[in-house]
């Protein structure tokens, strides 16, 4: 079977003035099975977001992709335009942003805003395009479903726009839906709830999902599989247990050594990554994590590693040229 | 009623208090006496008649006690009489007020259809090349005084290409289509005038609307291009631009004043300028009162829609 999304070495720029453009994303790779979970992590600025803005062609101007491939199913979607691209938008694909207070329209009812979306890839009427609206408010644990879709935006709290956007990008029935940091801008009981709700949905209706997150809680108790992004470019994917328990790239590790562990004493600091994330168009040669690599010798500076798997029998794939070596590098 | 209405309002009351004392005080401070212009000259006229005159005007009353007279009077429903024909003001007033309103109403009509989808296709491109020319085109349609657009259509389509009357006026209720075609020129000076105004503002705010996180989630959910800026990004601009329509409603009644002179439309315009030749202080100071009486009431209007029309301040209005 096809995958859900098969992203073949994407690379988005920003054109800047005099013909000169900065890489964002470069070279990334990936599959998403048919209703498979998969996680996008990494700092701010790493290109998580843009990838999924890639795939929906949503880019705007001075962004655009400059080169690769982005299948939905067997679609090529870099090549569709027009009436063809929005159907596919919000049809088969759909996504939820980062921020639920600014993504609804402030003008319009919330349950006229998932009816627009269920009209737009329907022949449905009207007033059963907004029973159906009442429906997915209540599928997506609303209360009181047909109050609330007479609602505007302004009238509810995060989680709940949140879950209007989550029923807005259902009203299709997608195969695959994005999920751009969905629970950052809310509260952590609110975040949780959101969370099951997608886990949820991803189990009841097959729908592929990828949830982009800098929150390897999130990622940890959401996905399947995780893909670790640094400067634009995918540095480690591997299966959630296996990337948890044996990080193979030293950015995996440190993320990992930075997330905060409640079981330890409050005394010890909370580890960080040394450095600053690079910016795009100043990028270190060879690998572009090398600068702040605790295991970095002169090869890391020269060239960079290529994404493989490590060995034969593991799913994974890492992008570092002591993926399987660093142990003894860092005691010899 | 919220606290905003009622503040508003109070607001619009306090300025058209304090606009019928500049709109007195500046047409007093103006040379020139109505007696006098009246009689044609004072020779020959004893003083006797020229006090008489002024006593039976209400001139020879002090300054604050005439200000007190018409205001009360306008209060009462009376808006006095003019100092030459004995006609009422408000008989003047009738016979004109229409005129204006139509030609008013016309022109702002003209405008917002001219600036809308100019507004439109210029911010779909911000800085492309028909975006450039809308600008230029626009810097110099507000560079011109209503007149001088007025003379200058005049010239064009009636001189020139006869195609339209030059001057004079049909009213509504007698011939649909002679007033139509007496009404093309003055009110296309108008809004040659002001749609530039409305096309910058609107552009600016579309440009903006169109940058929002909603109008990306419209496109996400497979909205055409024309929809998301139709439906999406232009209801959200419109909205803060329909203050500046309701500015360009008072420039307009302004900017009436001149192109019914020139167009010799019977219109309050024209009625104020009669009456400033003649120094008939008692129509030019209720004529005047009511144009500003008419801006401010637009504005007021406007204001108030625009918050009744979006429902975040709509909340905030019912709960305060």
């Amino acid at each position: 079977m096809t995958p859900a999304l098969t992203v073949e070495g994407l690379t988005v720029v920003a054109d800047g003035r005099r013909g000169s453009a900065v890489e964002i994303v470069r070279d990334v790779s990936f599959t998403v099975a048919r209703g498979a979970r998969m996680g996008l992590v990494g700092e701010s600025g790493s290109g998580k977001t843009m990838t999924a803005m890639a795939v929906m062609g949503l880019l705007r101007r001075p962004l655009r992709v400059s080169g690769g491939s982005v299948l939905l199913g067997d679609t090529d979607l870099r090549a569709l335009r027009g009436r063809a691209l929005a159907r596919v938008r919000g049809g088969r694909v759909a996504m939820i942003y980062q921020d639920p207070m600014q993504s609804l329209n402030p003008l319009h009812r919330v349950g006229e805003q998932i009816a627009e979306a269920i009209r737009l890839h329907a022949e449905v009427g009207r007033r059963e395009a907004m029973a159906r609206a009442v429906e997915l408010l209540t599928d997506v644990g609303i209360d009181d479903p047909a109050v609330k879709a007479r609602a505007y935006p302004h009238e509810l709290s995060g989680g709940m726009r949140q879950r209007v956007m989550i029923a807005m990008a259902l009203a299709a029935d997608p195969e695959l839906l994005l999920c751009d940091e969905p629970t950052t801008a809310l509260d952590v009981t609110t975040q949780r709830r959101i969370v099951e709700l997608l886990v949820r949905i991803s189990r009841e209706r097959g729908v592929a999902m990828v949830m982009i997150t800098h929150d390897l809680g999130v990622a940890a108790g959401f996905c399947d599989e995780i893909a670790v992004m640094y400067a634009g470019r995918l540095v480690e994917q591997a299966p959630v247990r296996e990337l948890y328990a044996a990080p193979r790239h030293p950015y995996t590790e440190a993320l990992l050594g930075a997330a905060c562990d409640l079981t330890l004493p409050l005394e010890r600091p909370i580890p960080t990554i040394a450095g600053q994330p690079p910016l795009p168009g100043r990028l270190a040669g060879g690998c572009s994590f090398h600068p702040r690599c605790p295991y970095a010798q002169e090869v890391c500076t020269l060239e960079r590693p290529l994404l493989a798997a490590p060995d034969a029998a593991a799913p994974a794939r890492v992008a570092c040229h002591f993926a399987l070596t660093r142990e003894k590098v860092r005691h010899g | 009623m919220s606290r905003y209405v009622i503040i508003r309002v109070a607001t619009s009351l306090l300025l058209l208090v304090a606009t019928s004392v500049i709109v007195f005080a500046v047409l007093r401070a103006l040379p020139g006496d109505p007696v006098i212009t009246r009689l044609g000259s004072t020779q020959g006229v004893s003083q006797e008649t020229i006090d008489r005159l002024r006593e039976q005007l209400g001139l020879d009353r002090s300054v604050v006690a005439q200000y007190f007279d018409w205001v009360g009077g306008l209060l009462h429903g009376d808006f006095g009489s003019s100092y030459f024909s004995q006609f009422s003001v408000s008989a003047l007033v009738g016979q004109r007020i229409g005129t204006t309103l139509e030609l008013t109403i016309a022109s702002v009509a003209l405008a917002v259809a001219l600036a809308v989808p100019t507004a439109v296709v210029a911010a779909l491109r911000p800085g492309g090349w028909v975006d450039r020319l809308v600008s230029a085109v626009s810097s110099l349609g507000m560079a011109f005084p209503p007149f001088v657009a007025a003379i200058f259509l005049l010239i064009v389509f009636s001189v020139q290409l006869g195609w339209l009357p030059a001057r004079g006026w049909v009213p509504l209720d007698e011939d649909v289509g002679e007033n139509l075609r007496h009404l093309v020129l003055p009110s296309a000076a108008l809004a040659a005038v002001a749609s530039p105004l409305i096309v910058r503002y609107l552009r600016a705010e579309l440009i903006e609307a169109l940058k929002q996180p909603y109008v990306r989630t419209a496109e996400g959910k497979g909205a055409t291009r024309g929809r998301v800026v139709l439906h999406h990004a232009l209801r959200n601009a419109l909205l803060p631009a329909l203050t500046s329509v309701g500015l360009i409603f008072g420039y307009t009644l302004g900017g009436a004043v001149l192109v019914e002179y020139v167009f010799g439309l019977p219109g309050l315009g024209s009625l104020a300028v009669e009456s400033a030749l003649r120094r008939d202080y008692a129509v030019l100071q209720t004529v005047t009162l009511l144009l500003c009486a008419g801006f401010i009431l637009t504005t007021l209007v406007v204001d108030l829609a625009s918050r009744w029309l979006d429902p975040r301040l709509r909340t905030v209005s019912a709960d305060g």
